[in-house]
């Protein structure tokens, strides 16, 4: 995983609530040909019509304007990420060169997908959310520095958020979790030798 | 007290790590073709093999043609993946029901369906509606590839523990009113993002009435709701529905196996963070108006009018004070992890007996299992179904979410018994209404929502 530290950048505002993942990546865009896949994200915002295959650019949506080309952040509407558990919405959010999504909140398994992708999502409140969309109207810089734990606005001001400590590390150090839990490997086959003696019945069909 | 979610959560617990973040052991993988082919590749790329092979069920859905008579090769995404699908299976010596054979069907309706989800299980399967599994209360968590891989190399996952919330149900519901009406009501209710961060456990008398089937569709649709689980607890009926299962406890394991369901069972001291309480009685039948499950009215009622609701206007060509009885439609679907079991296919069969589907609508109804597939064809279901004008599918996910490629065409109206009516779900400009089977079945006859 592309490691996270600190994020420099724009950040582009999108506050529609309850941005579903079929949206970030609809189902006939990630079925045989996934290089596209950041091309068609968020088809039906993108593209004039829904279409991408008339291939209009739709110029309201924030992601086609050209100001904010090069964000790295997104500041994103309530439940943003809800739906499908399709892994390909935060893998094309990231290869739309977005690190960071700041929103109130996430669909669940998204938020966890995320990780997965390297994108960092931070939760704050609402009114949080809305001041933060203002300043990101104004185009000025944002910083996000995981290590501290720190949100700086182009306007200075600091907002701290909550993180996890083993997905803090993961983001960090760029750290693959599969490697880190297989060091307890001993303790999880133990679990599952004591287990056998509570739930036999678990264990009959395993070969 | 704890609540059942917290009494299966502690047990499966192999280290608490910080800030309520939690490494437990998972009990049962269920892998699909879309999915589990990816998570092969991930296997295969980080050369790790699975750690506890047995858990492990695999079973294609997703990318099947839904007509029968529809040959693999003849549907491009079946054609690429389910070769690499098997190959992996092979490959990790994981157990495959393949294609047509017994136990093959949607991972959602097999799992119950077979006895391979049990009561106090941790189950994981790369598919947000894995929380349906929940409704033998076991805890069902949808992931995505990378945390399929997870699971499979290390039989554990990293978890962050969500709150409780109860969900009292109590009342009886009217006539054609079913479990399908009761969640797309509550949703429509609260919200769809009003269980974020919650596990959600289903309690009362109308829940305690319910059928395994209705308690399926209930928890199905809990991830709609924002909430990751959707649970009930294990009562006589779970029981009674499981042990006559292929994989179910036998011999001497049955009385462990039924006080364990006892103890884990929540009881009226376990105490949840959040509760509501729904009186059914006073529910009528729903249907999705808009582009999420939550813009959902009942079937007398009138679309409502917000300026937030613009893109869900246009898209669905609706209007606000429009009635959404008489709309008319053009393509029915009946089937899915929601709705796709037996009862309701004979729900069905019982509502369009002797009756023709409308001119002009495509009616599609898709059994979830084989074993559904053939219940209802020994019990004439499908053949009364394909003499009203139905088309029988095969069993797989079919239309809900169209990886295998079919769609609704652009404009097209479809009344639904899916979970999810999204922008684009059910193929680009498709416009979905979200029904329970009865409804639906109505829909095919008028052609007209009804």
């Amino acid at each position: 995983m592309e490691k996270l530290t600190v994020l420099k950048g724009k950040a582009v505002p999108w506050l529609v609530s309850n941005v579903d993942t079929d949206t970030i990546t609809p189902m006939k865009r990630l079925l045989l040909n996934m290089d596209e896949l950041e091309k068609y994200s968020f088809e039906p915002y993108r593209f004039l019509d829904g279409d991408g295959d008339k291939g209009e650019l739709n110029k309201a949506f924030p992601l086609n304007q050209v100001e904010y080309q090069d964000a790295k952040i997104m500041i994103t509407g309530v439940n943003f990420g809800c739906g499908s558990s399709r892994e390909t919405a935060p893998e094309a959010i990231r290869r739309c060169g977005i690190r960071c999504l700041i929103g109130s909140s996430f669909g669940g398994i998204f938020q966890k997908n995320c990780f997965q992708q390297g994108v960092l999502p931070i939760t704050f409140p609402e009114d949080t959310i809305e001041k933060l969309a203002k300043q990101a109207e104004t185009q000025g810089e944002f910083i996000v520095d995981l290590e501290r734990q720190k949100v700086v606005a182009p306007d200075m001001l600091e907002y701290d958020f909550q993180i996890e400590k083993s997905r803090k590390d993961s983001l960090l150090y760029g750290m693959d979790d599969v490697d880190m839990t297989l060091r307890k490997k001993d303790r999880i086959l133990q679990f599952f030798e004591k287990d056998l003696e509570t739930r036999p019945w678990l264990y009959n069909e395993v070969r | 007290m704890n609540t059942l979610f917290d009494r299966i959560w502690d047990m499966h617990v192999v280290e608490k790590m910080e800030e309520g973040q939690y490494l437990l052991a998972i009990d049962r993988i269920f892998l699909h073709d879309l999915c589990g082919t990816f998570s092969f590749q991930m296997l295969d790329d980080k050369e790790k093999n699975v750690l506890r092979r047995g858990a492990v069920y695999s079973t294609p859905d997703h990318t099947l043609p839904s007509r029968k008579e529809s040959k693999i090769e003849d549907c491009e995404i079946s054609r690429t993946l389910l070769p690499k699908f098997r190959k992996g299976c092979k490959k990790y010596g994981i157990h495959l029901f393949d294609l047509d054979e017994k136990n093959q069907g949607i991972v959602h309706i097999i799992g119950p369906e077979s006895g391979l989800s049990l009561p106090g299980m941790t189950i994981v399967c790369g598919d947000s509606h894995t929380c349906t599994h929940g409704a033998i209360g076991a805890i069902g968590m949808g992931v995505g590839t990378s945390e399929v891989y997870h699971a499979l190399a290390t039989s554990c996952l990293i978890v962050k523990k969500p709150k409780t919330m109860k969900i009292e149900l109590k009342g009886k519901y009217r006539k054609n009113v079913s479990a399908m009406d009761v969640i797309l009501y509550i949703i429509s209710q609260v919200g769809i993002d009003f269980g974020c961060g919650y596990a959600v456990e289903y309690m009362g008398e109308a829940v305690t009435k319910m059928s395994v089937d209705e308690r399926c569709t209930l928890c199905n649709l809990t991830i709609e709701l924002g909430a990751e689980y959707g649970m009930v607890s294990p009562d006589e009926t779970t029981i009674e529905y499981l042990l006559s299962k292929e994989y179910a406890p036998k011999g001497e394991n049955v009385e462990k196996f039924v006080s364990y369901c006892n103890e884990i069972a929540s009881d009226e001291n376990s105490i949840f963070d959040k509760e509501i309480v729904f009186d059914v009685s006073v529910i009528e039948r729903q249907i999705s108006w808009g582009i999420n499950p939550g813009q959902t009215i009942g079937i007398d009622a009138i679309i409502p009018a917000h300026e937030q609701f613009t893109k869900a206007y246009e898209y669905m060509g609706v209007e606000p004070g429009q009635p959404v009885k008489g709309l008319p439609i053009e393509y029915v679907f009946i089937g899915s992890c929601s709705n796709g079991r037996l009862a309701y296919l004979k729900e069905v069969a019982d509502t369009v007996k002797g009756r023709k589907v409308a001119e002009g609508v495509t009616a599609l109804v898709v059994p979830g299992s084989v074993k559904v597939m053939e219940e209802a064809e020994k019990m004439g279901i499908a053949k009364i179904l394909t003499e009203a004008g139905f088309i029988w599918g095969r069993p797989g996910c079919s239309l809900c979410v169209g990886s295998n490629g079919e769609v609704i065409p652009n404009g097209k109206r479809c009344v639904s018994t899916t979970n999810r009516n999204f922008i684009g779900r059910q193929g680009r400009g498709a416009r979905t209404h979200l029904a329970s089977p009865y409804t639906a079945a109505q829909a095919a006859l008028y052609g007209k929502i009804m």
